[in-house]
């Protein structure tokens, strides 16, 4: 039968048997026990149960990971506001009991165990947690509530200040988003106005109140289209003492927070960072920066809308008169900002335009989830969570892929159990530079390096693929690793970790090489063609340039009457003859290729005496096969007095290979300009042709 | 022999574990499995190999199993020995162990007179 009471489970991380068996054994009765003997063993099964956890009993000293750890790990993924801890040790000092707390312990038992004081305490923290999560979504919803409503007053408000304006009555809308932008990117570059998320929220709603003072102004000058006098100008310019006024005056509600910063931005939102705006003349720090920020806004916003008095700017005309300081001086840091959000303004500022048409529906949706009572909003987002947990697990253990996720705090590598049992390495590896186990598989410089490029990545583009070769099964395997960093969006942009997988591209690295083999490749005598033996050539001329080399072209004479006498194929077993002939008489840092139907072409490191050189090659070319003459012409050009130039070279050897020929064929000539005349006709015909100078 | 004999022999503390496990069969049960309990097995293991760490870890599991039980007097030995690992005193570690050790043997031997009947 299904017992209710064992609805919730507990569990028991200690590295003694004893201890857990004793804490079992008290609890067992009421509860579903699942036990742990250390910290990785715990972070596992938290990480199977997730939230159908009610209750983690935690041991501090522990082998592998200890319970301070497994608190980080729980903080890291959030399970300590679901799931109470009540930390169990023999410690008692005073330091280890803080730690526990501040690391989000919620009790603390210590031992001996007695049996009454266990129970209550599970009982009572279990309970008190589930009254707080009711508790937390109760007040989530009123929250939302009371939230729905103050926006929708704000945007009534100013719209009505809008409209009477003549403005788009997207000004409101743009200013907060602009305001908001600003001051997030305020806050990445200094800590000095105490920004938190909920500081901006609020001064970038406040912002909606900027101009209500404007209610005050008659309409005539409002919306005049030509330049205001003086006189005009004047009445204009004390809408903004008189929005303040009406703030402060106020009968009720004047000390919110919310209307106190909106009077700051009422008030100075007109104020210049030099001191030369108005209505107090304020200077620098003086001015609030939630007034300062409004006003950078207001100055962008009204240079890029229509108004009856001026035309639309663009955005980047806008930029720059307010950067060239067109439209009066402003904080240099909030400045710095606007151009660094330049980018992003305009994509931002059309979101929040198209928004307000669905704004409705999504309010719809919404009360209709509201609605179920019993779905509160915390619980609904836990249980999604739950789900995208479950569907992660899932669709890891099918994928047989090797895949891992990388936190930095604690520092910890989870790996998928395919992944795991692939590498025959644990799912959790804690300090993962220092594990021998990992270290067996990837070097320490290489994970360095890996994670200095992932630390390097931005939010906009996170992902790095990364090629290692990873020791895997007890084989070298070429391998890319594909991962995404993790970017927190805390108050701060801040690497938090990564995710990613290792895929196996042995096969396909081996497929690459064969290939590249092949392009390089005659394929009749295994020599390279010509134009990779040209790549190459001008490679070696660059890299060594210590070195001498001789550059010589050879042909074999009467192969067109060997080809008509005795065919092709004949033919093409005497080319393979040769090439075979060529390799074993040239070292192995020597080139030699094919260039032509019967043309070669050898490229050779010399020392000293090149000619001795030549001639063995030479001989080594002439001889008899199967009945036919072998017998070549050869013309050689070197460095040492042709220079290093690869077209060069290889004219100067085609030169001299044609006075070979002309002084009777079988014979070999170095390049000179006395024998070597310049309008001779090429003596190649090459098969490829890119091959051609 | 009845339980309350062990404690006396011991020197435990049989009225504290009463009152905090509540069943006397439960008391039994834990007492029993002292004997397969292998902290203090592990702790001289890792003592002999030099790994002071490991050791400290494993007199320290054996400590709280002492508390939980209420063996007051091996606590109090096995107490002294994880405050001289915690520290690294291996000298003032190795000077305690002979004394734990007898204390431990003496618990051991007791418990296992129980068994007997």
């Amino acid at each position: 039968m299904y017992d209710k009471r064992k609805i919730n489970k507990i569990l028991i991380v200690d590295d003694s048997e004893m201890n857990r068996a004793i804490l079992a054994d008290m609890l067992s009765e009421q509860y579903e026990i699942l036990e742990a003997d250390n910290g990785i063993a715990a972070v596992q099964l938290l990480h199977s149960y997730g939230t159908e956890i009610s209750l983690v009993l935690l041991d501090i000293v522990m082998p592998e990971m200890d319970g301070f750890e497994v608190l980080a790990m729980m903080s890291r993924y959030h399970w300590i506001e679901e799931i109470p801890v009540i930390m169990i040790s023999a410690e008692n000092s005073h330091s280890v009991v803080e730690r526990a707390y501040e690391l989000g312990a919620t009790d603390y038992i210590s031992r001996p165990f007695d049996e009454v004081i266990v129970c209550r305490r599970v009982i009572n923290t279990i309970m008190l947690y589930s009254k707080q999560k009711k508790l937390i979504s109760m007040v989530a919803d009123q929250m939302y509530e009371s939230e729905k409503s103050n926006t929708l007053m704000v945007s009534i408000l100013s719209h009505i200040v809008e409209f009477r304006n003549g403005e788009s009555g997207l000004h409101v809308l743009h200013i907060g988003t602009m305001t908001e932008l600003l001051l997030k990117r305020l806050r990445e570059k200094t800590d000095a106005y105490d920004l938190d998320t909920a500081k901006i929220s609020m001064i970038s709603k406040a912002a909606a109140f900027h101009d209500i003072g404007k209610i005050s102004i008659s309409e005539n000058i409002l919306n005049k289209p030509g330049r205001l006098t003086e006189e005009e100008f004047e009445i204009m310019k004390t809408h903004s003492a008189v929005g303040a006024d009406m703030l402060e005056n106020l009968p009720l509600h004047k000390d919110e927070p919310l209307v106190k910063v909106a009077y700051e931005i009422c008030r100075w939102h007109h104020e210049r960072y030099d001191g030369r705006g108005y209505p107090d003349g304020l200077k620098g720090e003086e001015i609030p920066i939630s007034a300062q920020a409004v006003s950078l806004a207001d100055a962008y916003d009204a240079l890029i809308s229509e108004r009856v008095y001026k035309k639309a700017f663009s955005h980047e005309k806008a930029l720059s008169m307010i950067l060239n300081g067109e439209c009066g001086s402003f904080h240099p840091l909030l400045l710095e900002c606007l151009s660094d959000i330049a980018d992003h303004i305009q994509e931002k500022l059309s979101i929040n335009s198209l928004n307000r048409g669905s704004e409705k529906e999504i309010h719809n949706i919404v009360e209709r989830l509201l609605s179920h009572k019993e779905l509160a909003s915390s619980n609904r987002t836990l249980s999604m969570l739950e789900e995208e947990r479950i569907k992660f697990q899932f669709f890891a253990s099918m994928a047989s892929e090797i895949q891992f996720e990388y936190s930095v705090v604690p520092s910890m590598i989870t790996i998928s159990d395919w992944g795991a049992e692939k590498l025959g390495i644990s799912r959790f590896i804690v300090n993962p530079s220092e594990n021998q186990e990992l270290l067996s598989i990837i070097s320490k410089e290489k994970m360095i390096e890996l994670d200095q490029i992932l630390r390097c990545t931005t939010p906009d583009s996170p992902i790095v693929e990364y090629e290692v070769e990873l020791n895997v099964e007890g084989a070298t395997r070429f391998s890319r690793i594909i991962s995404r960093a993790l970017w927190s969006h805390g108050d701060k942009t801040e690497y938090s970790g990564a995710i990613g997988k290792i895929v196996d591209i042995q096969e396909e690295q081996k497929e690459l090489k064969r290939l590249k083999e092949l392009a390089s490749m005659d394929p009749l005598t295994n020599l390279l063609n010509g134009a990779y033996a040209k790549k190459e050539i001008i490679h070696m001329l660059y890299t060594y340039p210590e070195n001498e080399y001789a550059l010589i072209i050879f042909d074999l004479d009467y192969f067109k009457t060997v080809n008509n006498e005795r065919g092709h194929v004949f033919g093409d077993r005497v080319l393979k003859y040769l090439a075979e002939r060529l390799k074993s008489n040239i070292r192995t840092d020597d080139l030699a290729a094919r260039i032509g139907g019967d043309e070669f072409l050898l490229f050779v490191r010399y020392d000293r005496n090149i000619e001795q050189a030549v001639s063995r090659i030479f001989s080594a070319m002439t001889g008899e096969y199967d009945g036919f003459k072998l017998s070549v012409s050869m013309g050689i050009a070197k460095t040492t007095t042709e220079g290093r130039k690869y077209s060069d070279l290889y004219h100067c050897a085609d030169l001299a290979l044609f006075a070979a020929k002309r002084k009777g064929q079988g014979c070999y000539v170095f390049y000179d300009k006395k024998n070597c005349t310049s309008n001779a006709p090429t003596t190649i015909s090459p098969i490829d042709p890119s091959f051609e100078e | 022999m009845m339980l309350e004999e062990l404690y006396q022999e011991i020197a435990g503390n049989y009225q504290d574990i009463r009152e905090r496990l509540r069943k006397e069969e439960r008391i039994e049960k834990f007492v029993l499995l002292f004997l397969k309990d292998t902290s203090y097995q592990d702790m001289l293991q890792a003592w002999e190999q030099g790994n002071l760490e490991t050791a400290f870890r494993a007199v320290h599991t054996l400590k709280g199993v002492c508390m939980n039980l209420s063996f007051d007097k091996l606590y109090k030995a096995a107490s002294e020995m994880t405050e001289c690992l915690r520290a690294g005193d291996a000298e003032g570690a190795a000077k305690i162990l002979p004394k734990l050790e007898k204390c431990y043997e003496e618990h051991i031997q007791a418990i296992r007179k129980y068994q007997e009947g």
